[in-house]
């Protein structure tokens, strides 16, 4: 996952894209070691532990990494993809935007 | 990556672990168990430096069916066939249920088809029931949903305790639920008109059995059938990065998000 992601985040750099992290390991500070170790540099946001994070208990979240990927307009197209599938599912949602007109 | 999105249930369900009992010879034979599973893992992992340290070959670890498995098995089963009709032999025959591993698999061994049919013969209306049945959430991957339903089924129909009702209905939804993913196996699939029944009874739960530990949880999966489904607009949240600095997810519109839940904890 996480190498993947790395490379995904910089191959995108200046394209219409994030990759928002929502973080479950307890604490800012636990998060900040996280973050500098493995060199994420995508914005996150720190949501407490399982089973207390308010955002992962409103989605539902009961397993780790969960996966939600959204388009331009803010809507939900794809659920679980991960590494390569994630990948083709990000440009095809890329390439929508300025290909307006898209079906769905 | 199924594979690995079923790993981490089956870790989730393990890290539930089976809750606390007052009975004291059951809560031994419990802790017999667990320190038996953490010898042989931690021999395993000795015996595994070893022979890297010292470039020998590894002793062989039957890590698909360790012997300390086929001992606790007979000593549950022992203590259910002790209490027998009692209340107090439910924990130790969900325990012979969850105690099946590996999957995907819709064949039941005899001695979870043995566990499942004491359970239907002699505890469906005992309102205990309802204490044990969390446990079950993930087994139907190595047991099967077929007995599974079956079971839930009947407590809802035999059972007149209201939490015993509310969790067998909670599992029975979850279980006709999860036979919709897209990254099912083809054993695991559920039937048409599955979807609509798990999300009825979602509905029933979170709204008739309210104050239930499964009224809250029916809660998270009514909202998430009704707002985080494919083709739904996401609904807005927003939290605080590691400096303390509020992100809200709208503030992304206009880009794809790749929205990940992840921790290492």
């Amino acid at each position: 996952m996480l190498p993947h992601e790395r490379e995904l985040v910089k191959k995108l750099e200046g394209k219409p894209f994030t990759l928002l992290g929502i973080n479950s390991d307890g604490s800012r500070s636990a998060l900040k070691d996280i973050l500098e170790k493995e060199k994420i540099t995508w914005p996150n946001i720190q949501d407490e532990s399982p089973g207390t994070g308010p955002i992962a208990k409103r989605w539902n979240v009961h397993g780790w990494p969960t996966i939600y990927i959204l388009d331009h307009t803010g809507k939900i197209r794809f659920k679980d993809l991960r590494d390569e599938k994630m990948e083709e599912a990000v440009m095809k949602l890329i390439d929508e935007i300025s290909k307006p007109g898209d079906p769905k | 990556m199924r594979v690995l999105r079923w790993q981490f249930l089956i870790v989730c369900a393990l890290l539930l672990g089976p809750p606390a009992r007052a009975d004291q010879e059951y809560d031994e034979l419990l802790k017999g168990f667990r320190e038996a599973q953490q010898k042989f893992y931690a021999d395993y992992q000795k015996a595994m430096e070893k022979s890297k340290n010292e470039s020998t070959s590894m002793p062989a670890f039957d890590m698909a069916n360790p012997p300390f498995m086929a001992e606790f098995r007979s000593k549950f089963q022992k203590y259910a066939e002790k209490m027998a009709g009692k209340p107090d032999a439910i924990p130790a025959l969900v325990w012979m249920i969850t105690s099946e591993r590996g999957g995907p698999s819709d064949k039941p061994s005899e001695t979870v088809k043995s566990a499942l049919e004491t359970l239907q013969k002699s505890h469906l209306g005992q309102a205990e029931i309802a204490d044990s049945l969390d446990e079950l959430q993930y087994s139907f991957w190595s047991v099967g949903r077929k007995p599974l339903i079956e079971l839930y089924e009947a407590i809802i129909k035999e059972n007149k305790d209201k939490a015993a009702q509310a969790a067998a209905s909670f599992n029975l939804a979850f279980l006709l639920y999860s036979g919709h993913g897209d990254d099912m196996p083809p054993e695991m699939k559920g039937a048409a008109g599955d979807k609509e029944r798990a999300q009825e009874l979602f509905r029933k739960v979170a709204g008739e059995y309210k104050g239930t530990p499964a009224a809250e949880k029916a809660d998270g999966y009514v909202y998430e059938m009704e707002h985080l489904q494919i083709g739904m607009v996401a609904p807005e949240f927003e939290g605080g990065d590691v400096e303390g600095k509020t992100i809200k997810l709208s503030q992304f519109r206009g880009q794809v998000v790749v929205l990940d839940f992840w921790g290492f904890w």
